[in-house]
């Protein structure tokens, strides 16, 4: 995967164009899944979203968990060993509803950023489709946390 | 409380996706989509909401022209004009927007897989990012005009 985070670290511009790169991409993206979905799940059990916003944070989880599903399904059909998520995160303070949007926000953000740096490097025609539908998942929770958190989204 | 009221979450999965046979079928399917959401954005009444109508024409307009500039590079021909075709508007305008756009949306990721010009791939996955905005600020817009109703 260091290619891949070469890329995304600005260090490197193109990656090769090789199933390795795709498999790197793939560990990347499941990576930032992983985090978003123990984010969610953290922020739910503890009921620190507030009513108007859990059904968002619900929304989110679930999509985040259709893309790591996604996403694992087509590292294995090529042989890959994708990485399972870690038992716990360090999102800093998450104490309170506001905690858990502003580090809601961030983390799409990264997702965000992270799928677009790469989805030029994709290979292969379906991951390109997928990658391409879960961007557009990942810019939807982004442009929700924008507007929650009063932030410009036109 | 569905973020999209009514609407089937945009799927990460894509079953029964458009398989475009060419770069410039893609490229086509989108001027048409584009032309249709555009149309629907002029519609939208006086006042704020046609401040946020222009501001998303702006973004259109942006595409459209970073098309034209693809185009030649990816040895594609000039565009022709976009179909001028819109079926009735006879249902809630908002409503008829919303899937205009998604249908737009949709057709940028669909197109990625044909154009096999990374460049093209990197532009039109940045105008899929405004679209996936102007997309949820609509549906944000109808789930608060609901809230209302």
């Amino acid at each position: 995967m260091a290619p891949v985070l070469g890329l995304l670290e600005g260090k490197v511009a193109v990656l090769a164009a090789s199933e390795e790169t795709d498999l790197g991409i793939l560990y990347a993206s499941l990576a930032l899944e992983h985090e978003a979905i123990w984010l969610y799940d953290y922020g739910l059990k503890r009921k620190l979203f507030s009513p108007g916003l859990r059904a968002y944070a619900v929304e989110f989880r679930g999509d985040h968990e259709g893309h790591r599903d996604t996403q694992v399904a087509i590292a294995e059909e090529r042989g890959g060993r994708p990485p399972e998520p870690l038992p716990s995160y360090d999102f800093g303070r998450l104490e309170s509803g506001d905690d858990l949007v502003r580090q809601a926000h961030l983390i799409e953000r990264a997702a965000q950023d992270a799928y677009l740096a790469l989805i030029s490097q994709i290979r292969t025609k379906d991951y390109l489709l997928s990658a391409g539908f879960i961007l557009v998942d990942e810019v939807r929770h982004l442009t929700v946390w924008r507007r929650v958190l009063g932030l410009r989204v036109w | 409380m569905a973020l999209l009221p009514g609407a089937v979450a945009l799927p990460s999965s894509p079953a029964g996706a458009t398989d475009y046979a060419s770069a410039g079928e893609a490229f086509s399917a989108i001027d048409d989509l584009q032309a249709e959401v555009a149309w629907r954005l002029q519609r939208l009444p006086e006042g704020r909401s046609r401040d946020f109508a222009r501001s998303l024409l702006r973004d259109l307009e942006r595409h459209r022209l970073e098309r034209e500039v693809l185009r030649p590079e990816m040895g594609l021909g000039s565009a022709r004009p976009a179909s001028s075709a819109v079926a009735a508007a006879d249902g809630p305008l908002l409503d008829e927007l919303r899937a205009a756009q998604e249908k737009l949306t949709y057709a940028h990721a669909e197109a990625l897989p044909v154009l096999d010009h990374p460049r093209a791939v990197r532009a039109l996955a940045r105008h899929m990012m405004d679209l996936s905005r102007h997309l949820t600020l609509v549906g944000l817009w109808i789930e608060a005009e609901e809230g209302r109703g």
